[in-house]
């Protein structure tokens, strides 16, 4: 009987010690949410439609060297003539051969566009992620970091992030070249720079403004947009993320856009 | 400001009819092959014609970035051979309300497709029903067949459960 109130006591003042540590902890809670100015950590849809870069459905017109509101996209001449070339290839049987459809990562940023999977925010004031259904990929976003002297290009890049009032703002570098901007193919080079600004248009909807500087393919920097939907769509709660590995099993997809069949007999 | 309980249910159900439109509006990208993004060229499949087989599940494919269907059925021909069907994701058929174990090798089914160009015995996915009638899309509203225009319930002797003519 005795073990037990001691036991009972020490378990009290456990918690008081706790509830003392928590109090002095408060501070440093308060200060967690002054370094999210808007926190929209959660589960996002992508919505291709709202997105203003030229997609597959501009294939057989000139629409395709124009944002959707008519401004010229300004590709340097070598540029203007790769993309015209995979343009061209995309209009025959064959495919242009994306990263994608050969089971690799899209890339930063088209990463952030057009695709019918989700995309999970999870804000932290020292560090962000995006997660990615698809390709089940993730960009880790340094805030207020820097970005390292030495880096190899790679698909997702290299994101430092910090905030403007209630908009993220993402820099990313390190982004290798045989991924696109769209699935058109619009190109960019190693060293193209992209700053992204995300805020919110109102609670539900999620504007990423998408920056591309690469003077080596534009002549000038340009932004598209790209529009996110927070989920609440079969549940009264997010959309949990499902499980995606590109596995590929059956179609192959050669780097010169043949495509092979597996079928089963 | 407080909002009344009534004035956060409608907001809420607004919310989630605008959620849906934008995944209609998504999945209807991903299907059409018309998206930003696709995995594969779908110029590979002849849209304009769609073919009905009533046959037999020889197996199902759940695996990113297409599920797959093999489905042994006569074809236009009348001749029974093994198809190849090519579906959207599993995540997107999950969010369509498909169930894997609700198709299994062996099961009976009714399957509408769009055949490949080249004449091989395959085709992408428009739906498909099962032997309990049970109608599962491929491809969201507006796209694919009207609802109703489906195939037919599955009739008759499954392939196999005879020498069907001309069978390879």
């Amino acid at each position: 009987m005795k073990d037990t109130e001691k036991s009972l006591r020490r378990a009290g003042a456990a918690w008081a010690a706790a509830a003392l540590g928590a109090l002095l902890a408060l501070p440093a809670f308060a200060q967690i949410s002054a370094a999210i100015p808007d926190d929209f950590s959660g589960v996002w849809t992508r919505d291709p439609m709202r997105g203003n870069l030229p997609s597959m459905k501009a294939m057989p017109t000139d629409k395709v060297f124009t944002l959707a509101d008519g401004s010229p996209i300004p590709l340097l001449p070598a540029a203007e003539k790769i993309y015209r070339e995979r343009v061209a290839q995309s209009l025959t049987e064959h495919v242009f051969a994306t990263t994608q459809s050969r089971c690799l990562p899209i890339g930063t940023p088209a990463n952030m566009m057009g695709a019918p999977y989700p995309v999970q925010f999870v804000l932290r004031p020292e560090f962000a992620v995006i997660l990615f259904e698809e390709g089940w990929g993730f960009r880790p976003i340094y805030m207020n970091g820097t970005h390292p002297e030495r880096i190899f290009p790679g698909f997702f890049g290299h994101s430092i992030g910090h905030w403007e009032g209630k908009t993220l703002v993402l820099d990313t570098v390190a982004l290798r070249a045989d991924t696109t901007l769209n699935a058109t193919g619009l190109p960019h080079s190693t060293n193209m720079r992209v700053i992204e600004r995300l805020s919110r248009s109102d609670p539900d909807t999620l504007v990423d403004q998408i920056e591309i500087r690469d003077p080596e393919t534009y002549s000038k920097p340009f932004v598209f947009t790209s529009v996110f939907t927070k989920t609440d769509v079969f549940h009264k709660r997010e959309e949990p993320m499902i499980e995606y590995i590109c596995e590929d099993s059956r179609i192959q997809v050669t780097p010169d856009g043949r495509q092979t069949y597996g079928d089963e007999k | 400001m407080k909002r009344s309980r009534s004035t956060i249910v409608e907001g809420r159900g607004r919310l989630r009819r605008l959620t849906r439109r934008v995944w209609l509006a998504a999945l209807t990208v991903a299907i059409t092959g018309a998206p930003a993004v696709a995995h594969h060229s779908f110029a590979m499949f002849d849209r304009s014609k769609t073919v009905v087989l009533n046959g037999t599940v020889k197996s199902a494919q759940w695996t990113n970035p297409h599920t797959w269907f093999v489905i042994i059925a006569p074809g236009p021909d009348g001749v029974v051979q093994t198809w190849n069907i090519e579906g959207p994701s599993p995540n997107i058929l999950i969010r369509l309300d498909w169930k894997p174990n609700e198709i299994q090798a062996g099961d009976r089914v009714s399957l509408t497709m769009n055949p490949r160009k080249d004449g091989s015995s395959g085709g992408v996915l428009i739906a498909l029903r099962l032997a309990d009638g049970k109608m599962l899309n491929g491809s969201p509203p507006g796209v694919g067949p009207p609802p109703g225009a489906g195939p037919p319930p599955v009739a008759g002797p499954p392939p196999g459960a005879g020498t069907p003519p001309g069978a390879k």
